[in-house]
């Protein structure tokens, strides 16, 4: 039986720690970001949750991943260098899963969440999904495990892509160094992919290495101010209507009257924002509304 | 990390930033102010619609707009704001103003603070299109 620890557990006091140093660096300088009672509290609730959602619902992943490991092609093993090697090939695949996250309204239903708040500070790192396993996402991961990579190294590396990825959530780090910010997923990066700023849709999707998005065309450097939240923001701060509030959303769409099945499918799994009498706006229609407003924009990075 | 560690470091974790949040005075909701202000928080939301009239409800924590495509109310999220168009929404009134049901899932209720029984009546009317 092959045993990594659970990094994303253990990284717990060291999230609580980093959290009160960015309060105190905000507060006294008196820049660098913002935070809410109400918001901040409703982000650590929803990482508690995602918590107690992974032990309840994490054997659905794992009976997955044990399944398909029956028909590798290698067993890879667990040396340091297949290690590293998953580790990367895993942040290949978590691009991937990201952006069918926000491209497919079944997948986005469940992401949705991360991008729920109006601020952006360490805590909305913590606000994560509690529905992610009805995504049925670790399909993404089969081509690996085929591989050879161990389930169990697979949800190691995953963990310590989800812990690197925390460290982006604030506004308090400006620019890291050049040769960082070329090849690494950095705040300034990651501020981009939740600006609700019509350039800043549906881009800058990495988790560890920005290479991805450089290599497949959506890559947006930090530019204009970002405004954080949704294109439509929710208001409530309730936990169980922020980790639902789309699923909802899906199951009205899809159960309306007067519709094709085709309508009813496209509710599912089209880019959200899609409807079937086009009175909504999806990411590509609001940027081609923005440059219509804006037509000085045309040709800028993001349109 | 063992439940037993793991449980009263996130339990005490969430309490302890939440109640120094509160402590530090970042509880206090968004004042709304004035008309340019609602404007440009409305076209955030909707940047197509026309702004007609804008009144500010007591307090400056809610406001009414008057919209190209009906009535909408802007209320104060914490230090944001969120934006609905009322539509067919049931608005009612209570001891302190009026309470809008707007059927939407990820914003159920806002409550509007107005003390003057002259304005909530002009409110209810203007937000129901009676």
């Amino acid at each position: 039986m092959i045993d990594f620890p659970d990094v994303v557990q253990l990284a717990v006091p060291l999230f609580v720690v980093a959290i009160l140093l960015e309060l105190a660096w905000i507060t006294i300088k008196k820049r660098g970001g913002r935070y809410e009672t109400r918001d901040a509290l409703t982000s650590l609730a929803m990482g508690a949750g995602n918590v107690v959602a992974g032990l309840l619902l994490g054997f659905v992943a794992y009976g997955f991943y044990t399944f398909v490991w029956q028909f590798r092609i290698f067993d890879l093993g667990t040396s340091v260098g297949v290690i590293f090697l998953c580790f990367i090939l895993d942040d290949l695949r978590y691009y991937w899963v990201h952006r069918f996250g926000h491209r497919i309204r079944w997948v986005w239903a469940s992401h949705v969440t991360h991008h729920s708040s109006q601020h952006y500070n360490l805590t909305t790192a913590l606000r994560q999904t509690w529905t992610g396993t009805f995504t049925l996402k670790m399909i993404v991961s089969v081509p690996l495990i085929l591989l050879g990579f161990h389930p169990a190294l697979m949800i190691f590396v995953a963990g310590l892509n989800l812990v690197y990825q925390f460290w982006i959530h604030t506004e308090a780090i400006d620019k890291m160094p050049r040769w960082f910010e070329a090849v690494m997923n950095t705040p300034s990066h990651h501020r981009v992919h939740h600006g609700r700023n019509p350039r800043y849709l549906d881009v800058n999707y990495a988790g560890v290495l920005i290479i991805w998005d450089k290599m497949f065309g959506t890559f947006v450097a930090e530019e204009e101010k970002v405004e954080y939240g949704l294109v439509f923001n929710i208001g409530t701060f309730n936990p169980l209507r922020v980790a639902t509030h789309e699923w909802v959303g899906i199951f009205k769409d899809v159960f309306q009257r007067g519709i094709t099945m085709r309508d009813r499918l496209m509710y599912m799994v089209a880019p959200p924002g899609w409807s079937h009498d086009g009175s909504r706006d999806t990411a590509k229609k609001i940027k081609a509304d923005h440059l219509g407003r804006h037509p000085e924009d045309m040709g800028k990075s993001g349109f | 990390m063992p439940l037993h560690l793991l449980l009263p470091i996130v339990v005490l974790g969430i309490l302890g930033v939440a109640l120094l949040l509160h402590l530090l005075g970042k509880s206090e909701r968004i004042e709304i102010v004035d008309v340019d202000q609602v404007r440009d928080l409305w076209h955030h939301q909707y940047p197509n619609a026309m702004v007609l009239a804008v009144e500010i409800a007591d307090g400056g924590h809610q406001a009414m707009v008057q919209t190209s495509d009906g009535p909408g109310v802007v209320w104060a999220m914490g230090a944001d704001v969120a934006c609905r168009l009322v539509g067919d929404a049931g608005v009612s009134e209570h001891s302190k103003g009026l309470k809008i049901r707007l059927g939407d899932y990820s914003a159920p209720i806002v409550r509007i603070k107005l003390s003057d029984p002259k304005t909530r009546q002009h409110w209810l009317a203007t937000l129901t299109g009676a």
